[in-house]
């Protein structure tokens, strides 16, 4: 059988006097993607960085594709891809060169083809030569998305990856979501967006003060259904 | 997909900042005009004034220790800027590699702008102050080589948490110079002895200290280094 891409019970996870995590419990299997909603400061981010092994949690178990980071931590490492706001790019390296340099890092085993296949997926190839600090935060964006998949991850993990995009560009975008990775990628997306977080999930959850107080499922699932459970007070008036 | 061990991670970090300098000269750049303009300014007072009467041998251990310390505060400084443009020290912190590996090679890195910065700085500095080194380069080579890479061993450490709180240049020379100053005395001492011509068995003493506080710094920092880049 095959392991969950993220197993998780009981997650907390404070700064200071503040709770950002209160006991999250998430399962997400293999080829299932999610959306995750939530105003600010209800914990998405924190929950991201947690999922993302970049934070610890002060409490509760995590396993990423069958692996506990506690025991294996670059195994596990290994399975997850990365796209957030930041670009995680070196400005001053050609496209093509941020890609081979990743995979160099991931342990490809092939990186200049790998760098290849990927500018081909994400319709940069006219790119490659650029440096990645003048590409447009379109094309920019779609670069991210390539290095977060050059190692083929188990767990995509997306923070707010519509940011900063003009229409075009999120459409764009959006399109590379929805045929990125095989059937076997999962991927977690943090949102405001509830269109598109529903558009591009099968399962969303909705967080709010560092707890689960909503989850369905996307296709059947009114976006007006996950608005009242975001803002709880708008939807009682 | 293969593990990435160790070294080879490290190799492939220092050769990508190596390869981001080449293509810009930003850290070295910065670091070597900083260094000569401070040899100008010290040859420039020294060349009026009473200080003349002192003997080259005294003026130039000095002159270049300082010159090549502050110039790898702007080196350092830079090389940490640009993984703070694209946030890329966290994606390096989420990579399937040891940690340490991300600081080892760093610190190469760094280690050959600053060798590269002292094979411009040397030469001038005996030049402007027509200092005499007799035939001590190798010596000269072991003594630069030695507190060179305690000031890198810690400076990249000191680059990594001044890059991770948002800080420049200035947060870096406060934590930076203070703490190198054990390496900076060996150097000014184990440098005039050359010039002097009386060669490193006199100041033996001083060299242990450096490659003591080296290997501490280095030692140190490789079991730091992950929680720095903690988020």
């Amino acid at each position: 059988m095959t392991a969950p891409a993220i197993a998780a019970t009981g997650l907390t996870r404070r700064f200071g006097q503040i709770r950002a995590l209160r006991g999250v419990d998430l399962r997400l299997e293999r080829g299932r993607r999610l959306a995750l909603f939530g105003a600010n400061g209800a914990g998405k981010t924190t929950l991201l960085r947690i999922l993302g092994l970049g934070l610890a949690p002060d409490a509760g178990s995590l396993a990423i594709d069958g692996l506990d980071p506690r025991k294996d931590a670059q195994a596990a490492r290994s399975r997850i891809g990365w796209l957030a706001h930041a670009s995680l790019l070196y400005a001053d390296l050609t496209a093509r060169q941020n890609l081979e340099f990743w995979s160099r890092l991931y342990g490809v085993e092939d990186p200049a083809a790998r760098a290849g296949q990927l500018l081909e997926e994400m319709q940069l190839t006219a790119y490659a030569e650029e440096p990645a600090g003048i590409l447009s935060r379109g094309l920019s964006q779609r670069l991210s998305l390539a290095r977060a998949m050059v190692h083929e991850p188990a767990l995509l993990l997306l923070d707010e990856p519509f940011t900063g995009l003009d229409p075009y560009a999120a459409d764009g975008l959006r399109a590379r979501l929805k045929t990125t990775g095989g059937a076997d990628t999962s991927f977690v997306l943090a949102t405001h967006r509830i269109d598109d977080g529903l558009a591009l999930s099968d399962q969303w959850i909705v967080l709010t003060r560092g707890k689960i107080v909503a989850a369905g499922s996307s296709p059947e699932t009114d976006p007006q259904t996950v608005a009242d459970a975001f803002f709880p007070a708008r939807g009682a008036a | 997909m293969k593990t990435v061990g160790f070294w080879r991670a490290a190799w492939l970090v220092a050769r990508k900042d190596l390869q981001l300098e080449w293509r810009t000269f930003d850290a070295l750049a910065a670091s070597v005009v900083f260094a000569v303009v401070v040899l100008l300014v010290f040859q420039f007072a020294v060349g009026g004034g009473p200080a003349r009467q002192l003997s080259a041998d005294a003026l130039v251990p000095g002159v270049l220790w300082l010159a090549i310390s502050f110039s790898s505060v702007v080196g350092i400084a830079r090389s940490m800027d640009v993984e703070r443009r694209g946030d890329t020290l966290a994606g390096l912190f989420r990579a399937p590699i040891d940690r340490g590996a991300i600081y080892a090679g760093k610190l190469i890195a760094n280690a050959v702008r600053i060798a590269l910065l002292e094979v411009i700085l040397v030469p001038l500095a005996i030049v402007f102050f027509n200092a005499s080194l007799g035939g001590a380069w190798l010596e000269l080579i072991f003594v630069l080589a030695l507190c060179s890479f305690g000031l890198c061993a810690l400076g990249t450490l000191f680059g990594a948490i001044v890059s991770r709180v948002g800080r420049g240049e200035a947060l870096l020379s406060t934590l930076l110079l203070p703490a190198s100053t054990p390496l900076l005395l060996a150097g000014v001492t184990a440098t005039g002895a050359l010039f002097r011509g009386d060669g490193l068995a006199s100041v033996s003493r001083w060299l242990g200290m450096a490659a003591g506080f080296g290997l501490l710094y280095f030692f140190v920092a490789l079991a730091t280094f992950e929680y720095v880049l903690e988020e």
